[in-house]
C-alpha cells in the first residue's frame, strides 16, 4: 500500500507533528527488548507480529533486501523502528489501531526524530513525505539502516559467480563532503582491505560474493556496509563526524593498519593531532609536530630544517600539496610555512618511501591540504601572539566545485616598534603566507585540484641589510578513473623559491644578492588492481630545473660593486617506476618496486676541469668547457630500489623487512648546521656527484588490548655516500667553482625506535625512544685537507639518545589537556681546547670538529584546550587554546660559543628559550 | 650579518622577558696540544719586522702567552739563503725583529725557525707585495662615541686585500700635581725634582683586532670608511690628547682568508646561522713532519702609515673626569709614616705643604697624581706635537 504524497506543505505538517508526538507518549510505551543480527526485514516483523500487538503493512518486493541488526533493551516500537529504517528510504507510520505502515520514499538519508510518525492519520490527511525527507536539517545523519540494508553491486543474474569483481569509489565526509584520506575498507571475511588516496579514492577487488566491508577513519565514526557482489560496480560511502556522546564511545581507526600496511617507518600525524601540541607561540606547528616522532631531530630550536635517521636537512623532500618547498620555515624557524587551518594531514616517510617519491635521499614529509567544503561556504581563523590567520571555504558550485583560501600574517613588525629599546626600531622581521586550493568534479571519474602557495618573509635586524625570500607553488592535478581497476593522477606544477639581500649601509657599497631555484614538474602516476592479490603502481616523474646560483650586483647608480652574476643552471631529471604490491598469502606480502631515475645538466654552462688526483683549487684548474645551450652536458642515471616485506603472525603480531636505495642530484649548500634563508642550492654537475642513500630496516610490531594499544620496535641502518661538506673558509656565495670549496662526505647512521601508542581513550598519546648515530668522515683525496684527519666524526645533529612522551587527556568534549616531554643528548659541538695569542689578542684553538656535546636536552609543555559549546545555532564556534611552552623554564642550550672580553677569552651558553613561555590563541570557525 | 643576530636572539628574549645568554664554563680541558704558533708580517723598508714566536697554552692558563726563548729565525730568498738573521729582543722575549730589510716586490721569500727543541720549521714561499699609501684616516663623531676610520685605495688594483694595524697613544695629567716625595729610606718629605714630575704622561697602545678588508668584489680597488677604532664616549683616551698611527699591509689572497677565518672563530659572537668553528692550515710547516700542526700565517708586504691627532676640545662634549679627593696629612712623623708609607693602603703621595696653625700635607692617591699608574709613561714620544 502506498500514501498520496500530495497535499499538505510542511509548515502545516510541523505544526501537526508537534502536537501528534505529545500525544504518541501516552500511546506507545509498551518497552521491548529486540535482538537481530542479519535477519531478513520480513523475518524481524513477522517476529514482531507474534510478540506484540502490532500489524505491519509494507510491500514485500521493496524489502526483501532489507537485514535487521539491532540489539536494543527496553525499547518501545517506534524507538526499534526508528533505529532499524532511520536514514533509508523507508518510514513507518503507526496508527491508533497499532497498525504499522512501512512506506519507501524518493530519497535516502533522513533522520526522523523518534515518535516522528507514531501516531495515526485520522484525519485522512496525507503527508508530503518527500518533503520532509528534504529537510535540512535532518539531512546531516547517516542512517543506521543503510549499514543494514544489503547493497547489490552488479546484477545478480549476470556473469558467474566464480571469480573477482572490484568495487571502487570514494568515500567522504557526509557534512562537509570532503573526501576523506587514508579511511580503511576491511572485507569481511576475506579480510581483503584497502585504504583510501588522498582524494577519498579506493578500489577493491574481491572473490564475488557477500561481505561486510567495514570502514574507518580517524575522526570519524566506523561504518560498515553488506555487499553483495557480483559484478564490478561503485559504492561511495559517506562517513559521520565522530561526535562522542556522554557515553563512552571508543573510535578506533586505522587500528590495526600497522599491523597489516607494508610501509615501514611511515608516521602519519592528522591535523586534530598536530593541534593538540602544546607549541612556543600558540601557532599549530607542522614542522615541530614530526619532531616529536622517532627518529626525528633537529639542530636546535630554532630551526625548522629537520633531520630524518641521520640524513642532514636538505636530504627531506617537503611536500606541500605536492608542490616542492624549499624553504619551509618563517621567521628563523620560529614557524613552519603551512597555516594549519588548510592541512588535513601530514604523512613521513622515513623508511620505505614509495616509488613514486624520489630526489631525496633521506624521507619525504607529505603534507596533504584539505578540500573546501562542499556544501556551504565556512571560515575557519585565529588570533595567536605573534600572528593571525583567516581561512574561507565553501562551494562554488554546489557539490561540484569548492575552494579554499587561506591566509596567514605575523605583526612582529608592530612588536618590534613598541618594544622599548631603541635596538630594534630600525629593525623588522615579519612573514605573510596565502593559499588557494580548488577543486572542481566534473563527474565521479574526473577530479580536478588546483593548488597555489605564496610565502613571503623579511627580516632586517638593526642593519640598513635587509633580507627577504619567498616561495611560490602552483599546480594543477588531474585525478582520473579509467575504470575500476585502473587510475591516474597527472600533475603539473611549478615550485620556485628566492631570497634576495639588499643592503645601502654605504651608498657606494650598496648592493643586491639574490638566488633563486625554480622547477617544473610533470608526474603522472598509476595505479593497477590486477587481481586481490597483485596492486601495480607506476608513472613517470619529469623535473626541469632551472636555478640561478647567485648574483651580486650596485643597488643604486653611485655604487662601485662590481655586478657579479653566476651562470644559470639548468637540469632535467626524469624517472620511471614500477612497482608491486603482492599479497602472497593473508599473511605475507610483498611490495616491491623499481624506480629508474636520471639527471643532465644542461648547457648553456661553463664547466671546469681539473688536474687529475691533486686537490681541486683556483691553481689545480687545468682547462674550462663551454656548452651551448641545451646540450646535456653530463648525465647520471641509475636504479633505485624499494623493497618491503611484510608478515603477519598470530596474536597481532607482525615483522616488516625493508631496503630502499634513493638518489638525489640536487645540493643545499650551507656553511651553517640549519637551514637559512641565505642558503642556496646547487645541481649535479661533472665535478659534484649525485648524493646516493641505501636503508636497511627491520621492524616489529605488535598490537594489545584489541589493538587498542601499538607497540613497535624499528632497527635501521643507512649509508650516505657523495654528501657534501665544506673546506674551512669555504665560499659558498658567487662562487664560480664550488667543487673547489667542497669535499665528498660519507657517514653510515643506524638507530632504534621504540614507540608505544594509544590512539584512543580518554588518555591518548604516545611514548617513543630513540638510539641513533650519525657518523660521518670526509677521505675524498682531492679534498686537499680533511676534518679530523680523514677519521669518523658525529654530524651536527647526531644525538644519541631522544625521548618523547606525548600525552592528551580529554575530560570531556570541551575540554582536553595536553602534556609533552622531550628529552635528548645535547648535540655535537666543537670546542675550544687551547689558548694561543696572534695579532695581539688572545685565541682560541679547537677541538677535532664534533668533539664534544652541548648539555642535555630537556622540555616539558603543557596546553589546555576549551572548545565552545555545542550549540548548533551560533555565529561562531570558538574555541581557545592556552599554554606554556617550555614549563620548566629550563634554559636548553642551543649553543655555545666563546669571545675575547678584554684579555679572555669567555664562554657562553644560548637558549632561544630562556624560560617558561606563556600563550593564548583564540580560534573561530563560522 | 653574523653580528647583527645575536640582537634576534634578543629580540626573542625581549618579547618572552628572559635571559638568554649565560656564561659557559666548558669542561675543563687540560690536553695542551702544545704547538707552535707564528704571529708577524715581514716588512720591508725602514720599518722594522717583528716576528712573535709562542706556544698555545691549557684554557686555564690565562692570558699570559708562553713565549718561544731562543730560537733561530731567518729570512731566506727564494733559492734558500739566507739573507737576514732576526734578533730575540731583549725587551721582549719570544719576539724576534729586524729593521730595515731590503725586500724587493714581486719577490718570494722563506722565514725558516728553528727552536729550541731541535724541531725546524719552515715557510710556503711568500711573495713580498707592494702596499698603496693610506688616503687619509679621519674622525667622526655622529652621536656620541668617535670612530676612526681609514680610507685606501691602488690605481692599479691590485692591492685587493688589505690589512691595518694601529699604534694609538694619548697624552694626559693625573688631577693633581705633586710637589713632594715620601724618601722611604729615611721617612722624610722631600721636595719633588721638576724632572721627577709625574703628573703628565704619555699611554701607548696596539691594535688587538684583526683588521682586514678585501676590494674584490668592487670594480675599483677602494677601501672606503673602514672602521678601524672606536673610542666610546668619554673614554680615558680622549680625555686630553690623542693620537692614532694607522699602518696598512697588503695580504695575498690565502692570507687573508686565514685571518678572515681566524677573525670569525674568535672575534665575532655566535648566531642563529652560525658556521663551524674551524681552523685553516697557515703557511709554516714542520720541515720534517707535515702532520705537526703549526699555526699562523705569515705575509710579507711594504708598510704605509699616517697618523692623526685628536684634541679633546675638538670633540667636546667628552664626559671623561677622573674625581679625586685629598686628604690631609699633619706633618708629625707617625702621620706621615702612615699615609706615605709602603703597606698604606692607599699609599697617599703628598701634592702639596700648608704651613698653618696646623701644618701639614695634602695628600692624594696615588691614580690621581702619579700618571704612571694609569699605564704611560712620562717621556714624551718623538711624534708627539
Amino acid at each position: 500500500m502506498r500514501f498520496s504524497t500530495k497535499g499538505i506543505g510542511p509548515g502545516f505538517l510541523f505544526v501537526i507533528l508537534q502536537m501528534l508526538t505529545i500525544s504518541s507518549f501516552a500511546q506507545n510505551r509498551q518497552l521491548y527488548n529486540v535482538k537481530a543480527d542479519s535477519l531478513p526485514f520480513e523475518k524481524f516483523i513477522e517476529n514482531l507480529e507474534i510478540q506484540t500487538e502490532y500489524r505491519f503493512f509494507y510491500r514485500a518486493s521493496e524489502l526483501k533486501d532489507l537485514n535487521v541488526n539491532i540489539n536494543a533493551k527496553e525499547k518501545s516500537i517506534d524507538e526499534i523502528l526508528t533505529l532499524v529504517l532511520q536514514g533509508s528510504v523507508f518510514h513507518f507510520f503507526i496508527d491508533p489501531r497499532n497498525y504499522i505502515y512501512i512506506t519507501k520514499a524518493n530519497s535516502v538519508a533522513v533522520n526522523l526524530p523518534p515518535n516522528f510518525f507514531s501516531t495515526s492519520l485520522s484525519s485522512g490527511d496525507s503527508l508530503k513525505l518527500t518533503d520532509i525527507i528534504k529537510d535540512k536539517k535532518n539531512k546531516d545523519k547517516i542512517s543506521v539502516s543503510l549499514e543494514n540494508k544489503l547493497i547489490e553491486i552488479g546484477s545478480k543474474n549476470r556473469g558467474s559467480s566464480a571469480g573477482n569483481a572490484t568495487i571502487d569509489g570514494y568515500i567522504k565526509d557526509i557534512k562537509t563532503g570532503e573526501p576523506l584520506a587514508s579511511a580503511a575498507l576491511i572485507a569481511e571475511p576475506s579480510n581483503a582491505g584497502a585504504v583510501t588516496d588522498q582524494f577519498g579514492y579506493f578500489s577493491l577487488s574481491l572473490p564475488r560474493g557477500k561481505y561486510i566491508i567495514r570502514i574507518s577513519s580517524v575522526g570519524m565514526k566506523n561504518t560498515m556496509r553488506q555487499v553483495a557482489l557480483y559484478d564490478d560496480g561503485k559504492l561511495n560511502i559517506e562517513m559521520e563526524d565522530f561526535i562522542p556522546s556522554l557515553k563512552a564511545v571508543i573510535v578506533v581507526a586505522d587500528k590495526v593498519s600497522n599491523l597489516k600496511g607494508l610501509q615501514m617507518g611511515m608516521e602519519k600525524l592528522s591535523i586534530k593531532t598536530i593541534r593538540q601540541l602544546p607549541v612556543a607561540f600558540g601557532e599549530a606547528d607542522v614542522l615541530r609536530s614530526i619532531l616529536t616522532l622517532p627518529g626525528v631531530t633537529s639542530v636546535g630550536e630554532a630551526t625548522t630544517g629537520f633531520n630524518v635517521r641521520g640524513g642532514s636537512s636538505d636530504q627531506n623532500l617537503v611536500l606541500f600539496s605536492d608542490a616542492a618547498i624549499y624553504n619551509p620555515s618563517h621567521l628563523f624557524g620560529f614557524f613552519s610555512a603551512f597555516n594549519p587551518d588548510v592541512i588535513q594531514d601530514v604523512e613521513l616517510y622515513k623508511s620505505s618511501i614509495p616509488e613514486k617519491y624520489g630526489g631525496r635521499i633521506s624521507s619525504v614529509l607529505d603534507i596533504n591540504n584539505r578540500i573546501g567544503n562542499k556544501k556551504k561556504i565556512t571560515g575557519i581563523g585565529g588570533v595567536s601572539p605573534l600572528t593571525s590567520k583567516l581561512t574561507i571555504e565553501g562551494p562554488i558550485v554546489k557539490d561540484k566545485t569548492t575552494f579554499l583560501i587561506g591566509g596567514r600574517s605575523s605583526y612582529s613588525d608592530w612588536i618590534l616598534k613598541n618594544i622599548p629599546n631603541s635596538e630594534f626600531h630600525n629593525s623588522s622581521a615579519g612573514f605573510y603566507d596565502f593559499d588557494v586550493h580548488i577543486n572542481h568534479e566534473f563527474d565521479n571519474k574526473n577530479n580536478l585540484f588546483i593548488n597555489a602557495y605564496f610565502s613571503n618573509d623579511h627580516f632586517k635586524l638593526n642593519t640598513d641589510t635587509v633580507y627577504r625570500y619567498r616561495n611560490e607553488n602552483f599546480n594543477l592535478k588531474w585525478k582520473h578513473i579509467f575504470n575500476n581497476k585502473l587510475n591516474a593522477v597527472f600533475l603539473f606544477g611549478h615550485d620556485y623559491y628566492n631570497y634576495t639581500v639588499t643592503s645601502d649601509y654605504i651608498k657606494e657599497y650598496a648592493y643586491k644578492l639574490a638566488f633563486d631555484i625554480g622547477q617544473y614538474n610533470f608526474k603522472s602516476d598509476f595505479a593497477y588492481i590486477v587481481n586481490p592479490k597483485h596492486t601495480l603502481n607506476f608513472g613517470i616523474n619529469s623535473i626541469y630545473y632551472q636555478l640561478h646560483p647567485g648574483s651580486y650586483t650596485p643597488l643604486n647608480s653611485v655604487s662601485i660593486v662590481i655586478p657579479d652574476v653566476l651562470k644559470k643552471e639548468q637540469g632535467l631529471e626524469s624517472a620511471v617506476y614500477f612497482g608491486d604490491k603482492f599479497d602472497i598469502t593473508t599473511n605475507l606480502s610483498v611490495q616491491a618496486g623499481i624506480r629508474y631515475s636520471a639527471f643532465s645538466l644542461m648547457g648553456p654552462a661553463s664547466i671546469y676541469s681539473y688536474k687529475q688526483g691533486v686537490p681541486r683549487t683556483d691553481g689545480s684548474i687545468t682547462d674550462s668547457s663551454t656548452y651551448s645551450s641545451g646540450k646535456f652536458i653530463k648525465t647520471y642515471h641509475g636504479a633505485e630500489y624499494r623493497v618491503s616485506v611484510r608478515y603477519s603472525l598470530p596474536n597481532s603480531f607482525s615483522v616488516k623487512l625493508a631496503f630502499n636505495t634513493l638518489q638525489q642530484y640536487i645540493h643545499m649548500l650551507s656553511n651553517s648546521t640549519i637551514i637559512s634563508p641565505t642558503d642556496t642550492w646547487k645541481l649535479s654537475d661533472p665535478n659534484i656527484k649525485p648524493q646516493y642513500g641505501a636503508q636497511y630496516s627491520l621492524g616489529l610490531y605488535k598490537n594489545l588490548k584489541s589493538n587498542a594499544i601499538e607497540t613497535s620496535v624499528e632497527f635501521y641502518y643507512k649509508r650516505l655516500n657523495h654528501y657534501l661538506d665544506y673546506k674551512s673558509g669555504a665560499k659558498i656565495l658567487l662562487n664560480q667553482h664550488i667543487e673547489t670549496d667542497v669535499v665528498n662526505t660519507r657517514g653510515y647512521a643506524y638507530g632504534a625506535e621504540l614507540m608505544i601508542k594509544k590512539r584512543s581513550g580518554k588518555l591518548n598519546g604516545w611514548i617513543s625512544y630513540t638510539y641513533s648515530r650519525t657518523l660521518l668522515r670526509q677521505d675524498d683525496p682531492l679534498a686537499g685537507e680533511t676534518i679530523n684527519k680523514g677519521k669518523y666524526y658525529p654530524a651536527n645533529f647526531d644525538k644519541p639518545h631522544i625521548g618523547n612522551i606525548v600525552s592528551n587527556y580529554k575530560f570531556s568534549h570541551r575540554y582536553s589537556v595536553s602534556l609533552d616531554f622531550a628529552y635528548s643528548t645535547g648535540r655535537p659541538i666543537t670546542l675550544p681546547i687551547a689558548l694561543y695569542t696572534y695579532s695581539g689578542s688572545q685565541r682560541v684553538y679547537y677541538s677535532d670538529r664534533n668533539g664534544y656535546r652541548i648539555p642535555d636536552y630537556f622540555r616539558a609543555d603543557f596546553s589546555f584546550n576549551i572548545e565552545g559549546n555545542h550549540k548548533i545555532k551560533q555565529l561562531t564556534h570558538n574555541s581557545w587554546s592556552m599554554g606554556v611552552y617550555n614549563l620548566t623554564g629550563r634554559k636548553n642550550v642551543y649553543s655555545v660559543y666563546f669571545v675575547q672580553e678584554g684579555s679572555k677569552i669567555v664562554g657562553y651558553k644560548m637558549s632561544i628559550f630562556g624560560s617558561a613561555i606563556p600563550y593564548v590563541t583564540f580560534n573561530f570557525r563560522f | 650579518m653574523t653580528k647583527r643576530i645575536p640582537i634576534l636572539i634578543l629580540l626573542f628574549c625581549t618579547i618572552s622577558v628572559l635571559q638568554c645568554r649565560e656564561k659557559y664554563d666548558p669542561p675543563i680541558i687540560d690536553s695542551n696540544p702544545d704547538f707552535l704558533v707564528v704571529d708577524g708580517i715581514l716588512v720591508g723598508g725602514s720599518d722594522s719586522t717583528k716576528i712573535f714566536l709562542s706556544r698555545t697554552r691549557k684554557l686555564s692558563e690565562g692570558d699570559t702567552s708562553i713565549v718561544e726563548k731562543g730560537a733561530s729565525v731567518v729570512v731566506q730568498d727564494a733559492n734558500g739563503n739566507t739573507i737576514y738573521l732576526l734578533q730575540e729582543l731583549s725587551s721582549s722575549p719570544g719576539t724576534y725583529g729586524i729593521a730595515g730589510m731590503d725586500l724587493i716586490a714581486g719577490n718570494s721569500y722563506k722565514l725558516r725557525i728553528a727552536t729550541l727543541n731541535g724541531k725546524s720549521y719552515i715557510s710556503d714561499p711568500i711573495i713580498f707585495k707592494n702596499t698603496p699609501v693610506i688616503d687619509s684616516v679621519n674622525w667622526i663623531k655622529p652621536e656620541k662615541d668617535v670612530t676612526i676610520y681609514v680610507n685606501a685605495k691602488d690605481q692599479q688594483n691590485n692591492t685587493r686585500y688589505y690589512r691595518w694595524q694601529y699604534e694609538e697613544t694619548w697624552e694626559y695629567y693625573s688631577p693633581y700635581q705633586s710637589g713632594y716625595i715620601y724618601d722611604q729610606a729615611n721617612d722624610d718629605v722631600l721636595p719633588r725634582n721638576p724632572d721627577d714630575s709625574i703628573n703628565h704622561c704619555w699611554r701607548t697602545q696596539y691594535s688587538r683586532d684583526l683588521l682586514i678588508a678585501s676590494t674584490e668584489k668592487f670594480s675599483d680597488d677602494i677601501v672606503i670608511n673602514q672602521v678601524v677604532r672606536t673610542i666610546p664616549y668619554g673614554a680615558f683616551e680622549l680625555g686630553n690628547k690623542y693620537s692614532i698611527l694607522v699602518k696598512q699591509y697588503t695580504l695575498n689572497k690565502e692570507g687573508f682568508d686565514y685571518l678572515q677565518i681566524l677573525k670569525r672563530v674568535s672575534e665575532q659572537s655566535n648566531s642563529l646561522f652560525s658556521a663551524q668553528p674551524s681552523q685553516l692550515a697557515g703557511n709554516i710547516h714542520n720541515s720534517v713532519d707535515p702532520n705537526e700542526t703549526v699555526i699562523g700565517y705569515i705575509t710579507a708586504s711594504q708598510v704605509s702609515s699616517k697618523r692623526i691627532f685628536i684634541e679633546r676640545s675638538e670633540v667636546e662634549p667628552w664626559g671623561y673626569s677622573l674625581a679625586c679627593a685629598t686628604r690631609f696629612v699633619p706633618d708629625n712623623p707617625d702621620s706621615i709614616r702612615f699615609y706615605f708609607q709602603e703597606g698604606h693602603y692607599p699609599q697617599y703621595i703628598p701634592l702639596t705643604y700648608i704651613n698653618g696653625i696646623t701644618s701639614g700635607y695634602f695628600a692624594a692617591e696615588p691614580a690621581c697624581t702619579d700618571c704612571r699608574i694609569l699605564g704611560g709613561v712620562t717621556r714624551k714620544p718623538d711624534f708627539w706635537q
